[in-house]
């Protein structure tokens, strides 16, 4: 009611240019439905594509994990079995740890090196195209490809180790060696391949910054670095948010990278909850397992983007 | 256990030996069903490298694929080829969905995994004809119950293979025992060659791997029941003690821990490793690419309290997603694929061994000869329902004692723990 009366004060009184006479609060309503079903008949195919696609799963993950579920389709009901076994099971902390340790190794160096590209593409005035595409082409080769590359290059015999030895160091067992440094080196190779996609991103969240504030903080005596942590990285906040959500879920799906470079190996330093996943499921047959694993790592992965949205939206409101 | 099913493979060895000199007549393919109709349908086959070269094998198997269409022309045959790499995964994905293939090559402890997890269908009325064709080892391997889940395709055996340059270049004789192995090792890591490769790779099936090396020391995975792991024996620690000895010794490839099986790029065509003990004849050829056919040379499997290598019947399995009313269609490609006629050809492309007595077995050259002399001592691997798994808990600590994280017998106790939560598991 009040919406109505509402409307027909904005287009009435309060707009005199408008000389239509006031449409019926009927007309309005219907009006408003019309618009309403476009909006959603709109919307509606990548509800449905997302529903089928995401939602549908997520459930279906869901189920299945309160179930013993063979190849053929069989299943048996084992309530809650699943997640008591995957709470006693020291290889599903193994994988947590791994998990845990990887994404703090990856979302800094991550989110580092895209905004510093970005920085650097936004300050560059002349083969910006150019250096973009070059800077991006990384993010669009194979995971495979990257990985097999990497391998070589990390491997004893290769190219780096063959630098290092060089210098007289080495040789390194970057994927053989100590679990951080093993980790490290997924990082790394993650990292390389991904960056070009949250770089795109915070530059054009750097684009989109008003110029005059930087010009007035230039005014005032801001050298580059005090412009850059007191002006650009606060304005980039809400991009900053977006890209550490992304890349959090990111690392904490890594799988493509450990899958061709280590296997989950050297002795599980590698192991992640995915790759743990990856195992149970498809390794060892066991979907309903599997599924539950799927399940606590979604859990998980929200509860943290919810914690970071809280503390992002805590620091906005300061 | 192990002298049983070694007995067992001498069986079959000696059947096959005697068929490699006595070739008889060739069988034949039926294309009629059980009840002497005309088998129609469609059938989807996943086949993987067994011809390494991937024009030869792409090929192979379009003229199989086209002659046996022309034999049966009520079933229509796709054959999609797949790499080794990551077979359980790939195969259980598509079972999962529904959407694999009807008939797919595996080895016997993949089998035994797959039925327990019922994605496999029994296969008898695909060999009822033939069955006394085939060699018994090789049927025994793929019976599970008193059901043959598996049809022998072919038979795959490794031995070791030698870079007979970098021996004769050191001064020292080809190691053909343990004690020999650790000679040898000091010698050539002075020059910077590691005496043995090996693939420890997680992703590398330990029957090509460590269990060689087990069998070897007397040992095995499994008790003779399959109810228990058996690895964590004093024949498991020496076995795997030799690795670490090695390692220690500068014997096995720095990356040895994670290296994976494949012989392209790895110490051994590099000339970084003086020997592989356990290589199939492609990759024998593979090999003698990278080194020089001269300095390659195959020999007896090693022999440590005894000689074992691995050498098992590949299997066509029916899946669990094969319609009923295509099933007499799989069975007759199956029967087809396996008969004397198809197993000759595809033995002549890909230097496998036949599973069956009428087929042609490899020839009177070095390489085939040392094959089937190492046929003797093989061991079709050890069928467990949770053979993968228990390998999936031995993997990862194998990889502990390599780098030194535990000793050799701390990492199969931690291992023998886990498997046996596995097997409990999979009892209840």
């Amino acid at each position: 009611m009040s919406v109505n009366t509402r409307t027909r004060s904005t287009l009435t009184g309060r707009h005199p240019e408008l000389t239509s006479p006031p449409l019926k609060p009927f007309g309005v309503k219907r009006a408003r439905n019309r618009e309403a079903l476009a909006g959603i008949l709109f919307v509606l195919p990548t509800l449905v594509i997302f529903g089928l696609f995401k939602f549908l799963p997520i459930f279906g993950a869901g189920a299945m994990s309160l179930t013993e579920y063979s190849l053929n389709g069989d299943f048996e009901f084992l309530g809650a079995e699943n997640y008591t076994r995957l709470a006693a099971d020291p290889n599903f902390w193994q994988s947590l740890k791994v998990t845990f340790l990887y994404v703090a190794i990856f979302v800094p160096f991550i989110i580092g090196v895209s905004l510093a590209g970005a920085v650097l593409l936004d300050k560059l005035v002349r083969f910006t195209g150019t250096f973009r595409a070059l800077l991006f082409i990384p993010y669009l080769s194979s995971f495979v490809m990257a990985g097999i590359i990497w391998t070589w290059i990390f491997s004893t015999d290769g190219p780096l180790n063959a630098a290092l030895g060089g210098l007289g160091m080495g040789p390194v067992p970057f994927t053989s060696g100590p679990q951080l440094l093993v980790l490290l080196s997924l990082a790394v190779v993650s990292v390389w391949k991904g960056f070009g996609y949250s770089m795109l991103i915070f530059l054009a969240g750097l684009k989109a910054q008003p110029a005059e504030v930087h010009e007035a903080a230039r005014i005032d005596g801001a050298g580059a670095w005090k412009s850059f942590w007191y002006v650009t990285l606060p304005l980039l906040k809400p991009v900053v948010f977006f890209v550490l959500v992304i890349e959090t879920i990111v690392g904490f799906q890594v799988f493509d990278t450990i899958y061709v470079m280590t296997g989950g190996g050297p002795a599980r330093a590698s192991h992640s909850l995915i790759y743990f996943l990856f195992d149970e499921g498809f390794k060892f047959f066991d979907f309903g397992y599997a599924s539950a694993i799927g399940v606590v790592l979604f859990v998980i992965v929200l509860i943290l983007s919810l914690i970071q949205q809280r503390f992002f939206e805590g620091k906005d409101s300061k | 256990m192990f002298t049983r099913k070694m007995r067992r493979a001498t069986v079959a060895t000696a059947a096959v030996v005697t068929a490699a000199l006595t070739l008889t007549a060739c069988g034949s393919a039926g294309s009629s069903t059980s009840d002497g109709g005309q088998a129609t349908g469609k059938v989807t086959l996943w086949m993987y490298p067994v011809i390494k070269d991937e024009t030869a094998s792409k090929k192979f198997w379009q003229d199989t694929e086209a002659s046996f269409e022309k034999a049966n022309p009520g079933i229509d045959l796709t054959i999609e080829l797949q790499t080794f790499d990551k077979r359980d995964a790939q195969i259980s994905a598509a079972l999962a969905a529904g959407s694999g293939p009807d008939v797919v090559l595996i080895t016997p402890d993949q089998a035994a995994t797959y039925r327990n997890v019922r994605g496999l269908l029994p296969v008898d009325k695909a060999v009822e004809k033939d069955k006394d064709n085939f060699y018994p080892g090789t049927l025994e391997a793929a019976t599970f119950d008193k059901e043959v889940f598996g049809v022998p395709l072919f038979q795959n055996i490794n031995t070791t293979a030698y870079n007979t340059k970098i021996f004769a270049d050191a001064g020292i004789p080809l190691p053909k025992t343990w004690d020999d192995l650790r000679s040898a090792a000091p010698v050539l890591a002075k020059k910077g060659i590691a005496v043995m490769d090996y693939a420890g790779s997680p992703e590398q099936t330990l029957n090509l791997s460590f269990y060689p090396l087990l069998w070897q020391a007397g040992g095995t995975v499994f008790t003779d029941d399959a109810k228990d792991v058996a690895f964590d024996s004093e024949a498991g620690v020496s076995a795997l003690q030799l690795l670490v000895d090695l390692k220690k010794l500068g014997g096995l490839p720095a990356d040895a821990a994670t290296d994976g099986p494949k012989v392209e790029g790895a110490p051994i065509a590099t000339g970084k490793a003086a020997m592989r003990a356990t290589t199939s004849l492609p990759e024998l050829k593979q090999m003698r690419a990278a080194l020089g056919a001269e300095n390659v040379a195959l020999g007896a499997p090693l022999q440590g309290k005894v000689q074992a290598t691995y050498g098992n019947p590949g299997l066509l399995a029916l899946t669990s997603i094969n319609k009923k009313e295509n099933r007499e269609a799989a069975y007759t490609v199956m029967s087809y694929l396996s008969s004397a006629e198809s197993q000759k050809a595809l033995n002549a492309a890909a230097g496998n061994l036949p599973t069956r007595t009428d087929a042609a077995a490899l020839g009177t050259d070095a390489d085939s000869l040392a094959m089937a002399e190492a046929l003797k001592s093989a061991n079709p691997g050890e069928p467990s329902p949770v053979a993968r798994q228990v390998m999936g808990a031995l993997a990862p600590n194998i990889q502990a004692a390599l780098r030194g994280d535990v000793s050799a017998k701390e990492a199969l106790d931690r291992a023998a723990t886990e498997a046996r939560g596995i097997l409990q598991r999979s009892a209840s």
